[in-house]
C-alpha cells in the first residue's frame, strides 16, 4: 500500500512492527524481503514516487576540506533514493576487505567475506546482475573483446556487472501488493524519540511540507537513509542523549569515507596497442545489463606495500592529442627504415634492453594505419580506498533546512596514509604493465602532489555510523543493531568499517538482506 | 626536460633504435676527438631531435655513477648473473629473451626508477644512459 503522508490528518499515529526510514535499495530491500512475511512493515519516505525539487532541496548541506558536488545532487529524496541516478555499476569487495589489515588504521569487519557471501548472491539475483560472472576471460570469449593479460604478477582484471536499476520500480509492484507494508511518501522524520533512559527507540517525529505532524511508533526501526542522512539523524535526535543517539564514544558521524578517484598519467600500450572497443570500456549485453573491466592490484601486493585497496580505470587518451604525437613518429621512424641494424652484440643489447622500440614502432603504425581501430595511449585513472579517519566526518551545520533543523555540514579528509596508497597504487600499477611488457606508464603524480585539484569522488558516502563489535570503536554492532539502544538498527553504507574500492550498492544490498534475515530472526513481530 | 607526452616518449624510443644505427655505422659524434660527448653533441649528430637526448640525459641523472659504459654493460651483465638469466650463449634470440626476463623480474621486485615521469625498470634505464654515453666515446 502506498500512501501520501501529506494527506493524513494532522496528528496521525502511524503504528507498525518494524518503521524503515529511507526508501533507497537498503530500506525498500528489508521491506520487500519482510513483505509477506507476517511482520507490519512502515517505510518512510522524504520524497515521493518522481524527483521533487521542493522536496530534494532538503538534502542540502555544507562542506570544508576537499570541494565536493553540492550534497543535493548526489542524493535524491525520493522513492528508489539514488538508485534513481546511479549508473548501476556492481561489484562485490574483495576478501580481504573484511579482514583487520594491521597496516590499515581501522581496518577490520565484525565478520569476514564468507558471511556475506550467501547475501551477495541475493543481491545479484535481486539486482538482476545475471549471469555472475566476475571471469574475464568468459566475457571475452562471450563478447569477442580484447583486454590486457596479466600473468601471475601483482595486476589483475577487475569485472564489474552494470544494470541502472531503480530499485521502487523494481520493488513497487509487490510493495503495492503486500498486505503486511506500507509505504508513506512525503514523510520527513525530524528525530527519533528514545524512552527517558534512552535506550530504547519510542517513537518518530515525522511532518511533511504540507504542515501535517505525525507519529510513527514500532517495536523496532531501521534508519536507512544513506551515509551523510544516516549520521545526522542520529545526531539531530539528541532530546535524551546530548551527543546525539549512539553517539556515546563520540562516533556517529566520524570515519566518513569516499572513493577519491584522478587521472594519475598515461599508459603508452606496447605491440599493437588496444582496441578502442575492448572490455575497459562499457559493454552493453542485452536488456539494460552491461560489463566492463578495470584493473586490480593483487591482495598480495597491497600487504607487501602495505597500502590500501586501489582500482585502475583506463580511458583512451583525448584523440586530438595523438595526431600531433604521431606526426613526430613518423618522421623519425622513416628515418630508422632507411637505416640498417646491426647484429651483433651491442646492437642486440640496445634493441633488447628496452620493448619502447617496439613501443613506438608500432604506436606510429597502428595510428596511422587504422586510427580510429586501435589506442596506444591510454589514460589511467586511479580509485583509491580512503583509509577510516575519525577526522573525516558529519556534523551538524549552523545553517538549517526549511523545518528549522541543521543542515549535514561534511568535512572530508585524506591522510597521508591515503595518499600513499594512491601514489604506490599508481607506481604498482606501472610496474605491472612493465612487468608484463604491456606498456610504460608516464606518471603525472609525485609524493608531495598525489592528489591534484581535478580528484573527483565517486559519490559514495561511507562509515559515518561504522560496524564493530565493540561500542568503543563502532556506533552499531555486528548485527547492524545500535550500540546501547534495542531496537534500532542502521542500514546502507554508513556502516562500512572500510570502503574497499568497489561501489557500494550491490554490498548496501547484501547487508540488507542479511539485516532483514536478522530482523524476521528475531521472531514475529519483531520484538524487541 | 622534453619528455612529458606521448610525442616525446615515442620519439625517444624511436631514436633509441637510431642511435644503435648511426652508432654502429661509424657515424662519430661532434665530441668524440674531445672525450665524453654531451647529450647535446650526440643528438645534433644523430639528427633526430632532444627527445633521446633528454631521455638519456634524465638516466644519467639518475645513474651519475655509471657513466662509464663498461660500468653499465657490467651492470647490466651483473643483474642478468644475478637472477641466473645470464643465456648459455649470447646470441641476439637470446640475449633478448634472458633481458626481456630480467625486465619482468626487476618491475616484479619493484627495481624501478621515475624518470621524468615514466616508470622504468633499472635495465632499461641504463640501457637508455648507456646508449648516449656510448654514442658518446665511438
Amino acid at each position: 500500500m502506498l500512501i501520501d503522508a501529506r494527506t493524513l490528518p494532522d496528528g496521525s499515529e502511524i503504528a507498525a512492527d518494524l518503521c524503515i526510514i529511507g526508501a533507497g535499495p537498503a530500506g525498500l530491500t528489508i521491506a520487500n524481503s519482510l513483505a509477506r512475511k507476517g511482520v507490519r512493515v512502515a517505510l518512510l519516505e522524504s520524497g515521493g514516487e518522481d524527483y521533487d525539487p521542493e522536496v530534494n532541496v532538503l538534502a542540502e548541506g555544507e562542506y570544508t576540506g576537499i570541494e565536493v558536488e553540492p550534497l543535493d545532487v548526489t542524493r535524491v529524496r525520493a522513492l528508489g533514493g539514488t538508485s534513481t541516478i546511479w549508473n548501476g555499476q556492481c561489484r562485490m569487495l574483495d576478501p580481504h576487505d573484511f579482514e583487520e589489515r594491521d597496516w590499515v588504521p581501522h581496518s577490520g569487519w565484525p565478520f569476514p567475506y564468507e558471511e556475506l557471501a550467501p547475501h551477495y548472491a541475493r543481491a545479484h539475483a535481486a539486482m538482476r546482475l545475471e549471469p555472475v560472472e566476475y571471469d574475464i576471460a568468459v566475457w571475452s570469449k562471450q563478447t569477442e573483446l580484447p583486454y590486457l593479460h596479466f600473468g601471475e604478477g601483482m595486476g589483475f582484471n577487475r569485472v564489474s556487472l552494470i544494470r541502472a536499476l531503480d530499485f521502487w520500480s523494481g520493488y513497487a509492484s509487490d510493495l503495492r501488493e503486500a498486505a503486511n507494508v506500507t509505504v508513506y511518501t512525503y514523510a520527513n522524520v525530524l528525530g527519533i524519540r528514545t524512552t527517558d533512559e534512552g535506550s530504547a527507540v519510542e517513537n518518530l517525529d515525522v511532518t511533511t511540507l504540507a504542515g501535517n505532524h505525525l507519529t510513527a511508533r514500532a517495536r523496532t526501526f531501521v534508519l536507512a537513509c544513506g551515509g551523510i542522512e544516516n549520521a545526522r539523524m542520529l545526531l539531530l535526535s539528541n532530546d535524551v542523549h546530548t551527543n546525539g543517539l549512539g553517539n556515546g564514544h563520540d562516533l556517529v558521524g566520524r570515519y566518513f569515507m569516499e572513493h577519491p578517484r584522478f587521472t594519475s598519467g598515461t599508459l603508452l600500450l606496447s605491440g599493437d596497442g588496444l582496441p578502442i572497443r575492448n572490455l575497459y570500456d562499457v559493454h552493453y549485453l542485452h536488456d539494460g545489463f552491461s560489463v566492463r573491466a578495470d584493473l586490480g592490484l593483487t591482495a598480495a601486493a597491497q600487504a607487501r606495500e602495505r597500502i590500501g585497496n586501489v582500482l585502475g580505470r583506463l580511458r583512451p587518451a583525448d584523440r586530438k592529442k595523438l595526431s600531433p604525437g604521431g606526426r613526430a613518429a613518423r618522421n623519425i621512424w622513416q628515418d630508422v627504415r632507411r637505416g640498417r641494424v646491426p647484429v651483433n652484440f651491442m646492437g642486440n643489447l640496445w634493441q633488447a634492453i628496452s620493448d619502447l622500440d617496439e613501443v613506438a614502432g608500432s604506436a606510429y603504425r597502428r595510428l596511422y594505419r587504422d586510427q580510429h581501430a586501435f589506442a596506444e595511449t591510454w589514460e589511467l585513472e586511479i580509485y583509491v580506498e580512503q583509509s577510516p579517519n575519525p577526522d573525516s566526518r558529519v556534523v551538524l551545520a549552523d545553517v538549517r533546512d526549511r523545518f528549522g533543523q541543521p543542515k549535514a555540514h561534511l568535512i572530508w579528509r585524506l591522510t597521508d596514509f591515503d595518499r600513499k596508497t594512491a601514489l604506490r597504487g599508481a607506481e604498482l600499477f606501472a610496474q605491472a604493465m612493465g612487468a608484463e611488457g604491456l606498456g610504460r606508464v608516464r606518471l603525472d603524480i609525485t609524493e608531495g602532489e598525489v592528489f591534484p585539484p581535478s580528484t573527483g569522488w565517486g559519490h559514495h558516502h561511507m562509515g559515518t555510523t561504522r560496524m564493530h563489535d565493540d561500542p568503543g570503536r563502532g556506533v552499531v554492532d555486528g548485527n547492524a543493531k545500535v550500540h546501547g539502544v534495542e531496537n534500532l538498527y542502521v542500514a546502507g553504507s554508513s556502516v562500512f568499517p572500510t570502503a574497499g574500492c568497489a561501489t557500494p550498492t550491490l554490498t548496501i544490498v547484501a547487508l540488507a538482506f542479511r539485516l532483514a534475515d536478522h530482523l524476521e530472526g528475531l521472531g514475529k513481530g519483531v520484538s524487541r | 626536460m622534453n619528455i612529458r607526452t606521448r610525442r616525446g616518449f615515442l620519439a625517444a624510443g624511436l631514436a633509441h633504435t637510431a642511435v644503435v644505427t648511426l652508432l654502429l655505422s661509424g657515424v662519430k659524434t661532434a665530441g668524440a676527438s674531445t672525450g665524453l660527448a654531451t647529450p647535446e653533441h650526440w643528438a645534433k649528430a644523430a639528427g633526430v631531435g632532444p627527445h633521446m637526448a633528454d631521455l638519456g640525459r634524465c638516466c644519467i641523472e639518475w645513474g651519475a655513477a655509471e657513466l662509464d659504459p663498461r660500468v653499465l654493460v657490467a651492470r647490466l651483465n651483473g643483474a642478468l648473473t644475478a637472477r641466473g638469466l645470464y643465456p648459455d650463449d649470447v646470441s641476439p634470440a637470446a640475449l633478448r629473451a634472458a633481458l626481456k626476463e630480467l625486465r619482468r623480474h626487476e618491475f616484479l621486485a619493484g627495481e624501478v626508477v621515475r624518470v621524468d615521469g615514466w616508470v622504468l625498470c633499472r635495465s632499461e634505464a641504463r640501457g637508455y644512459a648507456l646508449s648516449v654515453v656510448a654514442a658518446a666515446r665511438s
